[in-house]
């Protein structure tokens, strides 16, 4: 008997659809490796099958390693990446199912992703099925909303999206596969060897971003410059008081204010006393929630994406992957906060805003997404234990969605001028809370600061106790870290909501960038310094920014999917044609690079014996062993050292705290990586007992 | 005593990174910056150049290219360039 085909993004998703629309009478049944969820809806029998994310993929057409590469189209990801077979037999068990199927629907997530994945499914796997398909638009995986979505499905797919997110992969795949490409190919020709190095349309602009601020992290002299500490005397207790300027460029003048006010007294010049009015913080959209979630977590944007993916797949929250900063009353805000007001954790906050007699009006942002409002809980609660990061993630969105519904909070703000002497002043703030608002709902995640400071009035006489002299030097910008570029990226329209994390995780996986606080590495480095030489336009934000917006056009319609990519072809093509005029000179100066790598990669640190000379690792010509030596032998400096003969060695930038020697990593087979002092006569390894490297397989 | 800007070599001084001049780029602009700055340390601090090229290797906020071209000035002996980026 032909079934209806609804086809999912995921397994789980599939799971929850199934039970949604069945009321909980489902057959589930594997076929080949893929779980198929079938029951019936009234009359209509219907078949639910997952896809696994992406099954389908730009591939070149035409055969070899070329450059540039032009001519594209779309193939089963299983006949373009390694390892990835499961694909072929996933796509062909879906073929085998569709074969038996009237209709189709597809109910991946409603964003260009999920669109994109079902289109393609239902194009290549089930016969041209796109064109007669149906599209259910859900924002949570709640009962209710599968069901509404079910019931009130869109008559097609939502084909802007569709083509929106196939003009973003197929450009990404010009602009990635060719100027990579071009780097590797450059550098093998010249040199014959051949190593990974990457470049893309949206990775390039960011590291360019990072890269300058690396440059002036590097490059900066600090200036000096002194700052006056100072201590006012307020009802019995000591205040920080702050000098009215706040850098003196004069040591002189600085000891003279100090010698001027020190154990002097003031007096209170001026009070000012301000109410600040702090309205409800916005609902989350990705970007916030992913910076917040940084802020009070530590959680990288990825991790925080991918927390919030599984409360979604739980029902517990809406789609995450929304840029949305509104909560639309066709949400059911009124039926959320009853279902929050039952559970034991939120339940008298909630309680709390719907007996206040007031319309539920949360704040919003401006922020808007066509697809999806912002992030909101669906107020269902978990039904098995969360994990401790998922719980904080959730606690995080519940709280923020009560505090939108919250009243406003205010702080008194309190500044004393104090007069010592004829010319010096001195601030001293005061901050309090007056009235707790929506931080109250907020909280712990809500900063409240308070310096209480008592009642004074003008005329009254005060003492600075204290006032001092402080030398400073000018700090340089600090560092990014992964909340920080993210906003950067958002505000330069680089990549979307649900790519960014991804692409700063490329960056972290081709060892271009590490740590928290981002630092570029010397890889980075030298490949965007190549990048901003030869390919410089794929480096500015502007290329990447105009077809960011060319792609938000062809989601709203405004623009046809063949115009943007004609037109960033019409911009690429010159481009390439003089990367091949440069590729001499680009091979090279790759050469230069890669060859500079190699070499810092095997120096260890300094030579202590001639203190000019860098210590590296040698092998010996004779026996093949290997040894510290001197990169000054040559030069007569004979110093060097044994190293253990197995194990993969590698040079950290750290230094031994016994003898001030470099301390190397070895990883042998099968053992955890050893950090050790290449001295052997190091006392920190007095009675050490060192792993038996020789004897590991 | 050793003028940065006269040799010409394939590999930076400091970094061994490539460089068609003594320095790379990044290094010879830390220097740039760093005799630039000379001027007000000088003004501010009474400093010779033998005491600034020390107070800005050991300063926590100095830049890591322009503490290595400092530490490399002192090793080197280079004097007050007579021009800021001369």
């Amino acid at each position: 008997m032909a079934y209806q085909l609804i086809l999912c993004e995921k397994p789980s998703a599939a799971e929850k659809i199934s039970y949604a629309l069945s009321e909980g009478r489902v057959s589930r049944k594997r076929v080949g490796a893929v779980p198929t969820y079938r029951f019936k809806r009234g009359e209509k029998d219907i078949l639910v099958v997952p896809a696994l994310g992406h099954l389908y993929t730009v591939k070149q057409l035409s055969t070899g390693w070329s450059f540039p590469v032009f001519d594209i189209g779309w193939a089963p990801i299983s006949e373009v990446e390694k390892g990835s077979r499961r694909m072929g037999a996933w796509i062909a068990t879906i073929s085998k199912l569709a074969k038996e199927a009237d209709s189709f629907v597809s109910a991946c997530d409603f964003d260009t992703e999920g669109s994109l994945i079902a289109y393609m499914i239902l194009k290549h796997a089930c016969d041209g099925a796109d064109a007669r398909a149906m599209r259910m638009k859900f924002s949570t995986l709640t009962v209710t909303d599968l069901v509404a979505a079910y019931e009130k499905m869109m008559s097609t797919l939502d084909f802007n999206v569709i083509n929106a997110g196939k003009v973003r992969h197929e450009l990404d795949w010009i602009f990635g596969i060719n100027v990579s490409r071009a780097l590797m190919d450059a550098l093998s020709r010249i040199s014959g060897r051949f190593d990974v190095l990457s470049a893309g349309r949206v990775q390039s602009p960011t590291l360019n971003i990072l890269y300058k601020r690396e440059l002036g992290i590097n490059l900066h002299v600090p200036d000096p410059f002194w700052v006056i500490g100072a201590e006012a005397e307020l009802g019995g207790s000591k205040f920080p008081a702050a000098y009215r300027l706040k850098q003196i460029s004069s040591q002189d003048k600085a000891s003279q204010v100090a010698a001027r006010c020190n154990g002097k007294e003031g007096v209170i010049e001026k009070v000012d006393v301000k109410e600040a009015i702090i309205p409800p913080p916005f609902p989350f959209d990705l970007g916030t929630l992913q910076r917040e979630a940084f802020r009070v977590f530590r959680f990288s944007p990825s991790t925080t994406q991918k927390l919030a993916e599984r409360l979604y797949l739980g029902a517990l929250i809406s789609y995450p992957r929304t840029s949305s900063q509104k909560l639309p009353r066709t949400l059911g805000l009124r039926s959320i906060l009853e279902r929050l007001a039952r559970s034991t954790s939120y339940g008298g906050l909630a309680s709390e805003i719907l007996s206040s007699g007031r319309p539920l009006r949360p704040r919003e942002g401006i922020k808007t997404d066509p697809a999806h409002p912002a992030i909101h809980p669906t107020g269902k609660s978990p039904e098995a234990r969360l994990g401790r990061d998922e719980y904080n993630l959730f606690d995080l969105i519940v709280k923020r969605f009560l505090a939108t519904f919250g009243d406003y909070s205010s702080r008194k703000l309190t500044a004393i001028t104090i007069r010592c002497g004829k010319e010096d002043l001195f601030m001293v703030r005061g901050e309090s809370v007056t009235s707790e608002g929506w931080m109250r709902a907020y909280s712990p995640y809500a900063a409240i600061r308070e310096t209480r400071i008592p009642d004074v009035r003008a005329g009254e006489e005060v003492i600075m106790s204290r006032v001092w002299v402080e030398d400073r030097f000018t700090a340089p910008l600090p560092r990014f870290n992964p909340s920080s570029i993210l906003y950067i990226m958002e505000r330069n329209n680089l990549g979307t909501k649900a790519t960014r994390a991804d692409i700063l995780d490329t960056l972290y996986r081709r060892k271009y960038i590490e740590g928290g606080r981002i630092e570029v590495t010397d890889l980075g480095m030298s490949v965007l310094s190549i990048l901003r030489k030869f390919f410089p336009e794929l480096t500015k934000v502007d290329m990447t920014k105009k077809l960011g917006n060319d792609m938000d056009a062809i989601e709203l319609g405004t623009k046809e999917p063949k115009e943007v990519i004609d037109e960033a072809l019409e911009e690429l093509k010159p481009l390439f044609e003089k990367i091949i005029e440069d590729y001499d000179d680009i091979g090279e100066e790759l050469l230069k690079v890669m060859n500079f790598l190699k070499d810092k990669k095997a120096v260890l640190g300094k030579c202590p014996s001639c203190a000019s000379g860098s210590l590296t690792v040698v092998y010996s010509r004779r026996t093949g062993k290997r040894f510290v030596g001197c990169s000054n032998y040559s030069n007569g400096c004979r110093f060097s050292l044994p190293l253990p003969q197995r194990g993969k060695l590698k040079a950290t930038k750290e230094t031994c705290k016994a003898c001030g020697l470099p301390i190397v990593e070895i990883r042998g087979y099968g053992y955890r990586v050893w950090r050790l002092c290449i001295n052997d006569k190091c006392p920190s390894k007095e009675g050490m007992q060192l792993p038996d490297l020789q004897k590991t397989k | 005593m050793t003028n940065v800007h006269q040799r010409k070599e394939c590999n930076c001084q400091i970094c061994r990174r490539p460089s068609d001049d003594a320095l790379c780029r990044y290094h010879r602009e830390a220097f740039r910056r760093l005799v630039k700055h000379y001027k007000v340390w000088k003004e501010r601090k009474g400093f010779t150049w033998e005491q600034y090229l020390e107070g800005i290797s050991s300063n926590e906020m100095t830049g890591a290219w322009v503490r290595e071209v400092a530490e490399y000035a002192i090793k080197e002996g280079i004097r007050e360039p007579s021009e800021p980026g001369a």
